[in-house]
């Protein structure tokens, strides 16, 4: 398997360059290809070139992570941004899902299990812990009737309920009769969904700021 | 000159409700008799207050023979009517006068042989049978012969006498010798029956248990009573033989009336009244005759004279005034009332003269004339609860005065009597009060200027045209003042101005303080996390790479392992705190979401399922860092507690906020613990306990019935 092409934006350059220096080492399977120490660098650079993986640093003075995953993911739809984030920095992540992550991981996190949530993304998985999916329930919850493209369907809803009461995917296929993977793929489409939704108000969001 | 025709009702029927209301009865200092049977205490029983005795007056072996007794008045008794009783209540049989007559003296000492004169009697009455009046005035009780009924008929008179604006002193009651009419009914005792009696009893005699006199009414009128001459013989009859008296005017019956025999006299007739002295009039009533026999116009323009001085020896009038003089006169049950304003001059004096010169015959004829005098009312003393004060110039009534006591009295007269006055305070709600107190109690008015007004009424129920009128001041505690209302609202703006600063100040200090606590927490959660936890982390990533190493000796890779847990754990311990001092997490949505993502995490490493029930949202409640690393610490105890004893495959944190008690239920699937109660004594258990109650809140843990147990904790958030 190729090795994962991954860049790095954070402002913490000692952190950075220890991330870079363990994907560095042989056989981590992550192949990091930049460090941007700030979102507007990355901003400009990424599209040039732009990598399978980003690993973005929510708080960085200048625009921060939130914005850049919001503007990054138009101009590199394909592009997976996790966001890297503090132990108590929660209502951030959710923004940062909504604003087209596709993950996060704590930068307590343990330099294995950093690399296994890089492979997991690029492999389609879609993690989701409950506080993430209750956060998520919420948000599709207080949509004031929406489109139907946007809405979960029921499906989706149950999955995500169940996600939000603890359940693992796992559980889940069990309890809803499913494989491993379709729950999975509903949990990808959820993703989507609010992607959709945040993608708007974030383009929305920036033109009013621009204006 | 217009004279004032006045509609009035008889007031009488009022009056004498009144009065009898008012009644009081009249003491006796003595009674005498002509003749009396037993002890002179017998005859004093007829005064001493009880109607029944066995003893009183009686005349047991002079019942042939007329016989008198007199009762002294204790003072001389000014009343116009007044209630006689006469009580024959000894228990013998129809033991009551048969035949007798009463009269009044006006002697200072009242004697057998003084000057005695009839009363007239206004109505009578007896309880048993019945009394009548004889054609010579004197009373007679309907015969009666004794029969046992079982019941004693004792006897009550009352007689209501008019004393004809006559002081009285004393009065008398003169009995009369009967024969019986009905012999023939007593066969066995024709003998005794045929002889005189004073009684209807069998005995013949009667006893008279008491005699009491009661006051009905005083009459103002002064012309009661009063002489009456006139010019002219008046009209007579001969069959039956009779003839009119002037004294008819004012004798106090509207049923007696005079006028002139000759027909056509005009206004050389007159009447004349004497009123014994000279009074001011505060009104004069003319009362024509109201029997109905339609001989009401002989009362058609009369003129009224007044004088001070005796007419006949050259006084001249002080007042005139010439009555309906348009030739009207008053329909039946009209009284024509005249004030000074109806006449010219002084209203008031001595001698009255009315004439008329009225086209009608036997012009003018009067039923009665009334004469009364001012009554004007003058303070005598005020009191404010208690205290005198001073009413010369109108009173001051002190402030926080509860009642005022007035004490009136009629001029020229030493008490006020039973007539009512009435009274007000003009400019408060100028509605009179009819009072008959002699001192007048009222509730002190609030702070203020009033008029006290009072006027009295005569006996004919008119008010006296006088009004007395005191001017009196309340005046306003200091309290009430003007100057005091606008010192207080002074006074509350400054100090409520204070105590708005000084509230709004504290608050600003204690949000200032708050803001630099929250600010500085913020400032410790911020460096601890930038520069202690970024480089904790680095040191663990560091720690975790270098176990992985592989160029990492074997001997030496238990070592970096140790190493790199007590690295992970540091950085645990460290977020926890940072978690903690961060006031943006004095939430419940960020306690919340502590408790599920740290159940999450700790279980999820370990494999046990984690389900998790809370709401969606919680409400923007504060909750403070003590209550929620209390709380934090004590989760992670029962969650530790539930791993190492329980080997439970699955946990269910359930979150609930029930008013402002937050409460956090695991229950779990596993063993259970051998003794809850045990359990809950253990030390890391009794410490958490202590923890949470000290915010309001407890501990329980209990085994489920479905196996496992069930650890609940719970917080208040104030």
């Amino acid at each position: 398997m190729p090795p994962i092409l991954t860049a790095i934006i954070e402002d913490d350059a000692s952190f950075a360059r220890m991330f870079e220096q363990h994907f560095k080492r042989r056989g981590s399977g992550i192949d990091c290809v930049a460090v941007y120490p700030n979102a507007e660098d990355a901003l400009e650079k990424i599209p040039l070139d732009p990598p399978e993986v980003a690993l973005v640093d929510i708080n960085m003075p200048g625009m921060n992570g939130i914005e850049f995953i919001s503007r990054i993911r138009v101009l590199c739809p394909a592009l997976i941004c996790l966001v890297l984030t503090t132990f108590d920095d929660d209502t951030s992540v959710f923004d940062a899902l909504k604003a087209g992550a596709c993950g996060y991981l704590l930068k307590r996190s343990s330099p294995d299990e950093i690399v296994i949530a890089i492979e997991q993304a690029v492999a389609g998985g879609a993690p989701m812990s409950p506080h993430i999916a209750r956060q998520v329930v919420g948000f599709f919850h207080s949509r004031p009737a929406p489109e139907s493209a946007e809405t979960l369907s029921e499906r989706e809803r149950q999955v995500i309920e169940l996600l939000a009461n603890g359940l693992l995917y796992k559980e889940i296929a069990d309890k809803l009769d499913l494989t491993f993977e379709t729950v999975r793929s509903y949990v990808k489409r959820i993703y989507e969904k609010l992607h959709v939704h945040s993608r708007t108000d974030a383009v929305n969001k920036y033109q009013k700021q621009r204006r | 000159m217009t004279c004032g025709s006045f509609h009035r009702l008889l007031f009488s029927l009022l009056l004498w409700s009144c009065g009898v209301l008012l009644a009081s009865p009249v003491d006796f200092k003595h009674v005498q008799a002509t003749y009396f049977a037993g002890e002179s205490e017998d005859l004093a029983k007829t005064i001493d207050g009880i109607d029944a005795s066995g003893r009183g007056w009686s005349v047991a072996g002079q019942t042939d023979r007329p016989q008198a007794a007199i009762f002294k008045t204790a003072a001389p008794l000014k009343e116009d009517l007044v209630l006689l009783t006469l009580c024959f209540q000894s228990g013998r049989a129809y033991g009551s006068m048969a035949e007798f007559s009463l009269s009044f003296t006006s002697d200072p000492k009242p004697s057998l042989k003084g000057d005695w004169q009839a009363l007239t009697i206004v109505n009578q009455s007896a309880t048993t049978g019945s009394l009548s009046i004889m054609a010579n005035g004197h009373l007679r009780a309907e015969e009666v012969v004794a029969v046992t009924t079982g019941r004693i008929p004792d006897n009550n008179y009352q007689v209501t006498v008019r004393t004809a604006g006559r002081v009285v002193t004393g009065f008398r009651i003169d009995v009369y010798p009967v024969r019986r009419s009905l012999p023939q009914l007593l066969p066995e005792v024709v003998e005794v029956a045929e002889a005189p009696v004073m009684a209807w009893a069998m005995h013949g005699d009667f006893v008279l248990t008491e005699f009491r006199a009661t006051r009905i009414t005083h009459s103002t009128n002064v012309a009661l009573g009063a002489p009456v001459k006139a010019t002219h013989p008046l009209y007579k009859t001969t069959k039956p033989v009779g003839e009119m008296t002037a004294a008819a005017l004012t004798d106090g019956l509207p049923s007696t009336f005079a006028h002139p025999w000759q027909p056509d006299l005009g206004d050389a007739f007159h009447f004349e009244i004497d009123l014994g002295k000279k009074n001011l009039f505060d009104h004069l009533s003319l009362w024509g005759r109201n029997d109905g026999l339609q001989k009401e116009d002989r009362m058609s323009r009369v003129k009224v004279q007044i004088y001070d001085e005796d007419p006949t020896a050259g006084g001249l009038p002080v007042w005139e005034a010439i009555h309906r003089e348009d030739g009207s006169y008053p329909l039946r049950g009209e009284v024509d009332i005249l004030r000074g304003a109806d006449g010219h001059g002084r209203f008031g004096g001595r001698y009255i003269r009315l004439s008329s010169d009225s086209p009608v015959p036997l012009s003018p004829q009067f039923a009665e004339v009334e004469v009364y005098p001012i009554r004007q009312l003058t303070p005598v003393s005020l009191r404010a609860d208690g205290r005198k004060v001073e009413i010369s110039e109108g009173g001051r009534i002190p402030p926080g005065t509860f009642r005022l006591a007035l004490e009136m009295k009629v001029a020229r007269e030493d008490v006020l009597r039973e007539t009512p006055f009435r009274w007000r305070f003009s400019g408060k709600d100028g509605a009179w009060l009819v009072s008959r107190q002699r001192i007048l109690e009222i509730q002190c008015p609030a702070a203020g200027d009033y008029t006290f007004e009072a006027q009295a009424s005569h006996s004919d129920g008119t008010w006296d045209a006088s009004v007395m009128s005191l001017p009196i001041v309340v005046l306003a505690p200091f309290t009430q003042s003007r100057s005091f209302m606008l010192l207080l609202a002074l006074c509350t703006l400054v100090v409520g101005g204070l105590i708005a600063w000084w509230v709004s100040h504290r608050r600003i200090v204690a949000l200032e303080a708050l803001s630099v606590l929250a600010a500085e927490r913020t400032r410790i959660a911020r460096d601890m996390h930038d520069e202690v936890g970024a480089r904790l982390s680095q040191l663990s990533f560091l720690l975790k790479s270098l176990e992985s190493h592989p160029a990492l000796p074997e001997s030496a890779k238990g070592e970096v392992q140790q190493l790199s847990e007590t690295a992970s754990q540091a950085l645990g311990s460290l977020d926890e705190v940072v978690w903690t001092v961060n006031p943006k997490n004095d939430s419940l949505e960020s306690l919340s979401r502590f408790l599920c993502q740290h159940a999450e995490r700790y279980l999820g490493v370990i494999g046990v399922s984690f389900r998790l029930v809370a709401p969606p949202a919680w409400p923007a409640l504060v909750v403070s860092a003590q209550v929620r690393h209390d709380l934090a610490m004590a989760v992670k105890e029962a969650l530790q507690n539930v791993v190492k004893h329980s080997s439970a495959s699955e946990v269910v944190l359930t979150l609930a906020l029930v008013g402002r008690d937050f409460s956090v239920r695991i229950t779990d699937n596993g063993c259970g613990l051998p003794d809850p109660q045990v359990a809950s004594q253990r030390s890391g258990l009794a410490n958490m306990k202590a923890r949470l109650e000290a915010h309001g809140g407890f501990c329980q843990i209990q085994r489920r019935t479905e196996g496992g147990t069930e650890v609940t904790l719970s917080v208040s958030l104030r």
